[in-house]
């Protein structure tokens, strides 16, 4: 199988930019065309990795929601309607494939955040008083930051941690994520809020300002 | 309303109403929807008439912002290159799954 001469179809984390030749592409996956469904295989697969990744985090489990994924956009390619983007459409399709296995994995139970979330005395003013945070770093030490903050991330209960990754990473709207995981914009939206603010919580030792409160 | 059940926002129009005012508590329950500017004028106002007098508060709203902002930072493509590499693999079991010949070829 030969690979015909092409531009990327789409550069990862970047999947808003139409190709010209996308609607061709397209059309050829429609007709069964082998070096088409290669040239997405090669060329999208990784970014649905990452997508795979960033949800899973296990990685055989990664890879095989992206094998469901290009399984399952291929047979369905005949559906595809071009109101969105190629690129747009297998990451919902990948998203879609990583939520399968988690919810063959296992319940998503919520998982309580104490401990995690601000606590209050009885008149509303909080228990402990909240310092400033300090700018992140930059240079040598950032690739150490993100790393704790990923770290922190994956700390985050899963009925949580989804959420956030759907919503503050993946870029999802609460309407898409409310419907991928069956439930409600507002459930949605307080389960984002708890997440933050769990984060928030996990990553406060790192970036408080000890010696400037405001 | 975003984050904070409808029940808790309704309590709070009452409170407010009544002559109460935002507290600490309201204003940690209410963040999203503040920074969604899915308050209500009047709540925005007084939510923001509470940050100005309260520095635990403020705090607490950047640090927030600042928390959405690094994650979205640490995770973004650009930061983790890595978590874009297919394994060949990877493209030969998809590709032999969707019944093409193709194995793995130089990049």
């Amino acid at each position: 199988m030969t690979q015909a001469p092409h531009q990327p179809l789409s550069p990862e984390g970047a999947p808003k930019v139409e190709l010209p030749d996308e609607s061709a592409l397209i059309a050829k996956l429609k007709a069964g065309d082998a070096a088409a469904y290669e040239r997405v295989v090669r060329e999208m697969g990784g970014r649905m990795l990452a997508v795979a990744r960033r949800i899973l985090v296990d990685e055989n489990e990664s890879q095989d929601a992206v094998q469901d994924a290009f399984v399952s956009a291929f047979r369905n390619i005949g559906k595809f309607e071009g109101n969105s983007q190629l690129a747009t459409w297998l990451h919902r399709i990948t998203v879609n494939a990583c939520l399968m296995r988690l919810r063959k994995k296992r319940r998503q139970d919520e998982v309580s955040l104490d401990g995690l979330l601000p606590s209050f005395a009885a008149d509303g003013h909080p228990a402990h008083a909240v310092s400033a945070w300090k700018h992140a770093p930059s240079g040598e030490e950032l690739a150490e930051t993100r790393n704790s903050i990923r770290a922190a991330i994956e700390k985050l209960p899963e009925h949580y941690r989804i959420v956030l990754v759907l919503r503050d990473i993946e870029g999802l709207d609460t309407a898409q994520t409310a419907e991928l995981l069956e439930t409600t914009e507002a459930a949605v939206k307080i389960r984002l809020h708890r997440a933050r603010q769990a984060l928030r919580e996990l990553l406060d030792p790192s970036f408080r300002d000890e010696g400037h409160e405001g | 309303m975003s984050a904070g059940a409808p029940k808790e926002f309704s309590d709070l129009v009452s409170r407010l109403e009544s002559g109460g005012n935002i507290t600490c508590r309201d204003c940690s329950e209410f963040l999203m929807a503040y920074l969604d500017s899915e308050l209500g004028t009047d709540i925005r106002t007084r939510f923001e008439q509470h940050l100005d007098r309260c520095c635990s508060c403020r705090n607490y709203v950047e640090s927030y912002r600042q928390t959405v902002q690094l994650a979205k930072e640490a995770c973004c493509p650009k930061a983790n290159p890595h978590l874009g590499k297919m394994p060949p693999e990877l493209v030969s079991a998809i590709l032999s799954s969707l019944g093409c010949p193709g194995g793995p070829k130089k990049p």
